[in-house]
């Protein structure tokens, strides 16, 4: 998996090829719209924008925004971040009928404004059905989050709902296992710190942005600062180990999660990825490497709706090329049974 | 000791990583207010995270019993079994798939099934439970011939795997058992997982176990093994609010199966347990199905004191489980000497009046109790200049501000022995310093309110309270506060007020936010007798959770008032407190309104 930064104002020629497909996510971010704004659209011939119907009235206006920007290409697909059945069943026939027209071979996914969760959802339904198709990932940059607050008063969102594994991620949970949650903070560090309070692992593992890669423009190192608020909450750990990873970076995501799986020994490995939507990306990669991890998500109350992000002036591309693991055999599903026993 | 025990005596350690050792060592007997759960009988255990729902579990497993009541399992009373449920496979969400269709139920049984089976056989092949395991072993090795394999084989055809061998020991037996049950749990989830991106319903071929035909027969048969407790199973289940709907209604069939002189069901849960019905539509009810607990209630309402006592005994505990022996937790948590001693001035002053004749009081000390206090905040509050605001520091301020639940109690103790151990020097800490104590309660007491709530609008899903609620709640909560600050400093006789009941009836819109208030741990809610009406009754009372107590620099300690208000002037509070608040009245109440006195406790 390749990936390049560039300016926004350039991304047409970065993008030279056509897309058959192009998926983005509607939001209350403005910076929902940057690369749907800047892209060359003749080069596509078909967009689904996906709205979720839970947050209508902060996302309406900038939905409108892309289905004009989009024109008769754009189609809406309804996702909700209360029904993760009928997010993964409304993306699924729409990407069914993208294909029956013949317009999968190629696929340019806006990943930016998507919540953790639909991203994830999207990810492995490409990764189940689209396997052949070249699909080429887009992230727009932030300028800065939580707009205009100093850094000890930054916040994206409040308040926990439910938690629950992401569809698509269940890993292999064995219940005579302990439970390692690996949590890769980000600004978000009540609603982190709420996601441990509410699964009580016995272990922990926090991964925070490595120092000079922030995908934002100010407040390069917060992600340091929030994580070291995380730990200061979770006080009922009294180790906790710290581990960092590259934000702007997938593939270096995903090394450094596999690292720690490889440590994390004999339990059941949680991942929550909290942090840009880059590293999300390569918390699914490391879970579709190792089919034991689950992953996990916790819904959030509420947002930032009115100072989330401020849109800034780069984008990353990237080549999101995977190949799909074999499915596991039910032999091998009794033989890890036995080795547990 | 735990790792964890070492580094800070108010380290919250989750029950179940504390050895049986540890667990006697520090649990406090909690079981004179709740004799129910040691007694045969289903029971709901409800109560808000960390009042010590699972600590109590733990205490009543075999190993924690068998220590305490220095005989070997066979000698209990019961056979405790802990079955936790904080397990995210119950959250899978796969499992959604399944919802309003036909299997839903029939699926979730048996993996909660197979899930107990699990935990139950896993607990019972820990050797250190038997006296003399090699006597055991041919006694469970008929149980499970004659009684596991029959029941199993219902289900499923014969495996090889099944064969136990001739000489399996007890530890043997019930690890294979554990062993088939993870098998049968593992190929329902690998069904469910399958599920994830389809629509249609792909067939199951796999065995499914359900609770009468399969674990009570179990059970049944395992209680009357020699070696076992004569008495019957109780199954400690923990954390019940992680169920899904489906399940909880599965569970809850199972309290309606009436099994508890058998097996009893004994459940924890949060306020948030997801429904009361069973898979059948009926309801299950107190007390013709179950026994129901509510902690914090029992421990706000006339059994304060055992609290305070059982707080006292938790800390002395862990002191002397970190090395500080013969501390005491009120010379842990010393009281600011130098406003208490201005407080005791005052109580003096009290006294003396009512030698004198001039006491309103029944009892010498009533007015001291009183009034001492609220009149010493009224003093700092009338100094304009003041150096000082008033100190929350002391043991038994500490208690009353952790509002009935340990963990409120525990987690300030934990930041403030790491402050102190931080500005120690290196030395040993053998108090916490009025100052550090008071620091940290107000600190945890704007998060509890500004940070938890302030700017929290809930939004966005189906179950979520809108963020206008949540806006109300917020006026509410800082309407009453500014209210009952204004009573403290008022002429009234009653001036330590922290709880509101109604002289009217609620309207739903006021019932809503109260009962989110109470769901978000702002408020406990009881009932008390209707004083200002003819026709007697109950009528509801709300409690401030007394950690917001510093916001607005309140007393709070016992000996409290309750406000009488109408409904509109709550829906006033909820929409304009500020207009509220312009009119109240010299003696800080607002019209309509009338202070009741409390008993003394």
């Amino acid at each position: 998996m390749s990936i390049t930064k560039v300016e926004l104002s350039n991304i047409r020629t970065a993008l030279s090829e056509t897309y058959g497909l192009f998926i983005c996510s509607s939001s209350f971010e403005d910076r929902c719209v940057s690369i749907p704004a800047s892209i060359d659209t003749d080069k596509i011939s078909r967009a689904l924008i996906l709205s979720n119907v839970d947050y209508l009235d902060w996302v309406r206006p900038n939905q409108q925004k892309l289905v004009n920007a989009l024109g008769e290409k754009g189609y809406v697909i309804k996702v909700r971040s209360s029904d993760p059945i009928y997010t993964a069943d409304n993306i699924n026939q729409c990407l069914k009928q993208a294909r029956d027209e013949g317009h999968t071979d190629s696929i340019l996914i806006d990943v930016t404004a998507f919540t953790h969760e639909a991203l994830l959802i999207l990810i492995r339904l490409l990764r189940i059905s689209f396997s052949t198709s070249r699909i080429t990932g887009a992230y727009a940059n932030a300028s800065e989050y939580s707009v205009g607050d100093d850094i000890r008063h930054k916040w994206l969102s409040r308040g926990i709902g439910e938690v629950r594994s992401v569809l698509g991620y269940p890993g292999n949970i064995v219940l005579s296992r302990k439970t390692h949650l690996m949590l890769i903070v980000g600004y978000e560090h009540e609603r982190a710190a709420g996601l441990i309070d509410s699964i009580e692992p016995n272990s922990i593992a926090l991964g925070y942005g490595r120092s000079g890669s922030a995908t934002t423009e100010k407040n390069k190192d917060a992600n340091e600062h929030y994580m070291n608020l995380v730990k200061q909450m979770a006080t009922s750990f009294s180790e906790i180990s710290l581990f960092e990873i590259p934000c702007d970076d997938p593939q270096g995501t995903r090394d450094k999660l596999r690292e720690q799986i490889n440590k994390a020994g004999d339990v059941n490995i949680l991942i929550a990825p909290m942090n840009n939507k880059l590293s999300t990306i390569g918390a699914a990669w490391a879970a579709f490497e190792n089919r034991d991890v689950q992953i996990c998500y916790a819904r959030a109350l509420s947002y930032n709706y009115g100072g989330y992000s401020m849109p800034g002036s780069h984008c990353y591309l990237l080549d999101m090329q995977w190949k799909e693991d074999p499915p596991r055999s039910s032999e091998q599903d009794r033989d890890r049974t036995r080795r547990v026993c | 000791m735990t790792s964890e025990l070492l580094s800070n005596p108010f380290q919250i350690t989750s029950p179940e990583d504390l050895t049986a050792r540890e667990t006697v060592s520090l649990f406090v007997d909690v079981f004179t207010d709740f004799h129910k759960i040691i007694d045969p009988g289903h029971v709901f255990l409800k109560g808000p995270r960390g009042t010590g729902k699972s600590m109590m579990f733990r205490y009543l497993q075999p190993d924690c019993q068998c220590l305490v009541k220095e005989c070997a399992v066979d000698g209990l009373p019961f056979l405790g079994i802990y079955v936790p449920l904080k397990n995210t496979n119950f959250a899978l969400a796969e499992l959604r798939r399944l919802e309003h269709r036909h299997a839903s139920d029939i699926l979730n049984e048996h993996i909660l099934v197979t899930h107990f089976c699990v935990k139950i056989f896993e607990i019972l092949a820990r050797p250190q439970l038997y006296r003399h395991p090699d006597m055991v072993g041919p006694i469970v090795r008929e149980f499970y011939n004659d009684t596991f394999l029959p029941t199993l084989l219902k289900e499923t055809s014969y495996d090889d795997n099944y064969k136990l061998n001739p000489d399996a020991s007890v530890i043997d037996v019930f690890d294979k058992i554990k062993c088939i049950s993870i098998m049968l749990y593992d190929q329902a989830l690998t069904y469910a997982k399958k599920l994830a991106f389809r629509q249609d319903l792909i067939p199951y071929d796999g065995p499914l176990y359900d609770y009468i035909g399969f674990l009570i027969p179990l059970l049944s048969d395992l209680s009357r093994l020699p070696s076992f407790p004569k008495g019957p199973i109780y199954l400690l289940i923990d954390d019940a609010h992680w169920l899904t709907e489906t399940q909880a209604r599965v569970l809850n069939s199972w309290v309606a199966t009436r099994t508890s002189r058998k097996v009893s069901l004994k459940i924890s849960t949060q306020y948030n347990y997801k429904t009361y019905y069973t898979s059948t539509g009926a309801t299950i009810d107190t007390p013709h199905d179950y026994a129901e607990i509510d902690i914090a209630t029992i421990y706000t309402g006339s059994k304060k004191s055992r609290y305070r006592d059982r707080i006292a005994e938790i800390v002395k505990k862990r002191l002397e489980l970190f090395g500080l022996k013969d501390i005491t937790a009120e010379q842990f948590f010393p009281e600011d000497v130098e406003q208490e001693n201005k407080i005791r001035g005052i109580e003096e002053q009290y006294k003396a009046k009512y030698d004198i004749g001039k006491g309103k009081g029944h009892y010498r000390t009533d007015d001291a109790l009183r009034y001492a206090r609220p009149d010493f905040i009224k003093s700092l509050a009338g100094q304009r200049k003041s150096s000082r605001t008033y100190s929350y520091a002391g043991f038994h301020q500490l208690v009353h501000l952790s509002s009935g639940v340990v963990r409120h109690f525990i987690h300030p103790a934990h930041l403030m022995y790491a402050e102190a151990k931080s500005q120690s020097g290196g030395k040993d800490v053998r108090f916490v310093p009025a100052s550090i104590q008071n620091e940290v309660v107000r600190e945890e007491a704007i998060n509890f309110l500004f940070s938890d709530l302030d700017k929290v609008g809930m939004e966005g899903h189906e179950t979520a309270p809108p963020r206008e609620d949540i806006k109300k709640l917020s006026n509410l909560i800082q309407g009453l506060g500014s209210i009952f600050r204004q009573i403290l400093l008022s002429e009234r006789s009653e001036r330590k007020v922290i709880s509101i009941a109604f002289s009217d009836k609620l309207s739903d819109r006021v019932m809503r936010i109260f009962y989110l208030g109470v769901q978000l741990g702002y408020f406990q809610e009881s009932t008390i007798g209707r004083k200002d009406s003819k026709s007697g009754g109950r009528t509801r009372l709300y409690v401030l959770n007394r950690r917001l107590a510093p916001i607005w620099n309140l007393d709070p300690t016992g000996f409290a008032g309750y406000l009488f208000v109408t409904n509109s002037i709550i829906e006033e509070a909820m929409h304009q407190p500020a207009r509220l608040l312009r009119r109240l009245g010299k003696d800080g109440i607002p019209e309509g309104s009338r202070l009741i006195q409390l008993e003394i406790f």
